[in-house]
Formats: C-alpha cells, sequence, structure tokens
C-alpha cells in the first residue's frame, strides 16, 4: 500500500470513529454501547494503532508525530485504568444540629483510610436576586476541619471529596434543613489522561508552529 | 426574532451591515469596512462584559460575541503574514455569525452559575471560539484554492480545539468528578477533534483535504447548534444554551 493511501485508510478509521462517537450522543445508543465487549475491543485497537504508530514514529526520528501518538496512547490507557479502576461515593449529608449522627457522618466500607468524615457546616452564598454564587461544605476529618466548594475540591489520601449539589430535607423533627450532597472519588487514570493530553496539546502546538515556519 | 434596541444592539447591527459590505464592495472599500469590525467587535465584548460583570462567555450570545473580531483580526494576521487577502471570505462568515448575534439569540443577561467559576472556563471557552473561526477559515481558504493558508489556519485551530478539548475535560474533573462523562457535548467535540486529526492524514491530497474540512466545520456547525440547543441532548452544558 502507498504511503498515501495508508494515511486515508488511517483517516476512513478515524472517521468511522467520529461517527460512532458522534451516534453514542444519543442517550438509548449510549444505554445500549457502555460497557459492551465491542467498545473495549474498540478502545485496545485504538490503543495498538497509538502505540504501533508511535514506534514507526520513533524509527523514523519524526518526534513530533511520535510524541502525539504516545499522548493519544496515554490518553486511552487512562481511560481504561478509570474504567476498571475509579471508584465514586456519593454521599449527603444533612445540616442540622439535632441530626442523629448517622445523618452528619460518613464512613464508606472498603475507603481506603477508613476515617469518619462529619459535617461541620454548609453554606450557600447567594447574587442579589438570590441565585446560588457558590455553595460550601465544611467537614471535620481526624486532623481537623477542611472545605470543600464547586470547583474547588478537596484532595486528601488519595481521594477527592467534590462539592456536587444541595438540597431540601427533613430532621427528626419534620424541620427543613439543608442537605448537602458530595461526591469522593478515587481516580488512578486521570493523571495518566492528563499527561497524555500534555503530550498531545505540546505535539499540536509544535504541528502549527512547523506549519508556520513552512 | 430579537431587535436589540439598546447600545450592544447598536454595535451589533453596525457589524451586520459592515460584515455584509465588506463581503459585497470591491476589496479596496471593502477591506477597510470589514476591519472596522475589529474595534466594534472588541467594543461590543467591553459592553457586555461591564454589563454582566464577568468575561462574556456564558451562552451562546456571549461567546458569539467573540467571533466576528477574531474573524476580523485573522483576516489582517492572514494579509499581513501569507499576502492573501480573504476580505471577502472573512465578512461572509462574519455576517453569518453577527447576523445571529443582532437578530436571533437573547440578550437577557444573567449570573455565572458556581460551575462556571473557575480560572478555566475563559481559556477553555476562548480557546474554542478562535479554533472554530479559524477552521470555518482554513475551510473557506481551501475552497478559494489558497492551499497554504489554510493549512496554517486548521494547524493553529487544531492546537486551539486539543488545548480547549484537554481544559475542558480537566476542568470537569474539578467541577463533576470525572474528566469525561459521556456528555453530548463532550462526546461531539471529541468528534469533531477527530475529523480534523484524520486531516492530517491526507494532507497530500486536495479532494480529500476539503472533505474532511468540510466534515469537521460541519461538525462544529452541528455540535454548536444542534447538540447545543437540541432538547434531545441534555447534558451537563445545558447553560451553554440559548
Amino acid at each position: 500500500m502507498t504511503k498515501n493511501g495508508f494515511g486515508r485508510c488511517v483517516a476512513a478509521a478515524l472517521s468511522l470513529l467520529a461517527v460512532g462517537m458522534a451516534a453514542l450522543a444519543f442517550p438509548r445508543a449510549q444505554e445500549a454501547a457502555l460497557g459492551t465487549w465491542w467498545l473495549y475491543a474498540t478502545a485496545w485497537a485504538l490503543l495498538a494503532a497509538c502505540g504501533a504508530a508511535c514506534v514507526a514514529a520513533l524509527c523514523r526520528r519524526r518526534w513530533v508525530s511520535a510524541a502525539f501518538h504516545a499522548g493519544a496512547a496515554a490518553v486511552v490507557v487512562g481511560a481504561g485504568l478509570t474504567a476498571g479502576q475509579a471508584r465514586n461515593w456519593e454521599i449527603g449529608l444533612v445540616d442540622s444540629p439535632i441530626a442523629p449522627p448517622e445523618y452528619k457522618t460518613w464512613r464508606t466500607e472498603g475507603k481506603p483510610d477508613g476515617d469518619p468524615v462529619e459535617l461541620v457546616s454548609f453554606a450557600i452564598d447567594t447574587y442579589g436576586n438570590g441565585m446560588p454564587r457558590q455553595f460550601r461544605t465544611r467537614l471535620r476529618f481526624p486532623e481537623g476541619v477542611r472545605e470543600v466548594s464547586v470547583n474547588a475540591p478537596l484532595r486528601r489520601k488519595g481521594l477527592t471529596y467534590y462539592q456536587m449539589s444541595y438540597g431540601r430535607a427533613w430532621d427528626p423533627y419534620g424541620r427543613q434543613v439543608w442537605q448537602t450532597f458530595l461526591r469522593v472519588r478515587k481516580d488512578p487514570g486521570a493523571p495518566v489522561t492528563f499527561a497524555g493530553y500534555g503530550l498531545l496539546a505540546a505535539a499540536a502546538l509544535a504541528m502549527a508552529v512547523r506549519e508556520a515556519r513552512r | 426574532m430579537t431587535v436589540k434596541t439598546d447600545f450592544l444592539g447598536f454595535l451589533l447591527m453596525a457589524q451586520v451591515a459592515l460584515a455584509a459590505l465588506g463581503a459585497l464592495l470591491p476589496r479596496r472599500w471593502g477591506r477597510w469596512l470589514w476591519l472596522a469590525v475589529l474595534p466594534l467587535g472588541a467594543a461590543a465584548i467591553a459592553t457586555r462584559w461591564v454589563a454582566v460583570g464577568h468575561p462574556p462567555m456564558r451562552n451562546l450570545f456571549e461567546a458569539f460575541l467573540w467571533l466576528p473580531p477574531i474573524l476580523a483580526a485573522a483576516t489582517a494576521l492572514t494579509r499581513w503574514r501569507e499576502g492573501v487577502d480573504g476580505t471577502r471570505l472573512d465578512a461572509a462568515l462574519g455576517f453569518v455569525v453577527a447576523f445571529p448575534l443582532a437578530f436571533v439569540f437573547s440578550a437577557e443577561e444573567g449570573f455565572l452559575p458556581p460551575a462556571l467559576q473557575s480560572p478555566l472556563f475563559v481559556p477553555h471557552v476562548l480557546g474554542y471560539m478562535i479554533a472554530y473561526a479559524l477552521m470555518a477559515r482554513a475551510f473557506a481558504l481551501e475552497v478559494a484554492g489558497h492551499a497554504v493558508a489554510a493549512r496554517r489556519n486548521v494547524a493553529a485551530g487544531f492546537f486551539l480545539v486539543t488545548l480547549a478539548l484537554a481544559l475542558g475535560s480537566v476542568w470537569g474533573n474539578e467541577a463533576w468528578g470525572a474528566y469525561w462523562q459521556w456528555d453530548p457535548k463532550e462526546q461531539w467535540s471529541l468528534a469533531t477533534w477527530l475529523l480534523y486529526a484524520a486531516f492530517f492524514h491526507v494532507r497530500d491530497s486536495r479532494p480529500w483535504r476539503l472533505a474532511f474540512l468540510g466534515a469537521g466545520l460541519a461538525a462544529i456547525v452541528l455540535t454548536v447548534t444542534w447538540i447545543n440547543l437540541s432538547k434531545l441532548f441534555p447534558g451537563l452544558h445545558s447553560y451553554a444554551g440559548l
């Protein structure tokens, strides 16, 4: 196969991948596809293709192409690690001084550190029209009190605490109180994926600079 | 149809008129009229920024505000760097984005929700806006036969799309606790990226280049309109609509 012919085959394969990715935006298609063997097979094929392209580029001393394909391979490896290893805990804690302890504390089975987490307070900052500007939860850990808010997650002992949302709940006396919803996550794939992003972006920048100088 | 009768509306309608004149008049006059969109567009962005109190990128109206001045700046840059006068092409593209700004999109003001209050907000949105403008120009330049200018635009646009996609993913990881959530807009942005990645494998053939630049642009238009606005695709980017 000629060089151009091979390039067109790769482009056609990438187009098929793009069409598949776009089709997965439909909720029904997504439900049917996620977790299937062929989705994993596609990821493995993509990893093999990126790895082979990276090695071929290294052999021909095409460093930018090698970095780009290594970045793409790292993103696929990170996604695989996330799919297989990441763990999520969704928790809701009630902000009331008279709520029973089990409403205010959290200790998930299988959590790596097993430390208790207790809600200290939950607060909502608002704009003048009452729309929420930010919401924040203060949590007590064995070592002290720390805060988590939207876009400012709390990282501790390999776990990350995210402020997700809030709602109304009722305390044992039937009074309305705030309930804060947090996500706690452990994702060993994220750093690998982010390293891949770095390589991809650096290689794309090198491509743009090379094109501008040509 | 939403006609804006305030100062911002005047700036937007002036941009529509200048873009139309830039596309229709002889280049000697049209160029200067079209380049006047640059200060007018900057003034429109500044006006909106002062009015809402945050970088105007919260919804489609605010994001589109950036496109006409970006296109005008790109016209000047391409003329200086490549010696290619893309006035008519860019002014026509500018008209296509300025018209809905002035006459279709709602300019209702709103506060930034907590999820959008991140240092990654501006680079993520602005990266996409510049990239989309460059990709649209790349297709138009390729159609017009300016292959070198088209390739430079698409290379710069591809870097920005890559960067914006990565920053969006990092931001999603900070705000929502996952860097990939199978959100329709994420998926279509990745599909668009894949089409432009495919372009770099067929750079030696003009019909293939045209096909991939056209497909990429179609994917961008569908992502910004259909995926963004349709009720078929509820997702985490729902605040980015009209």
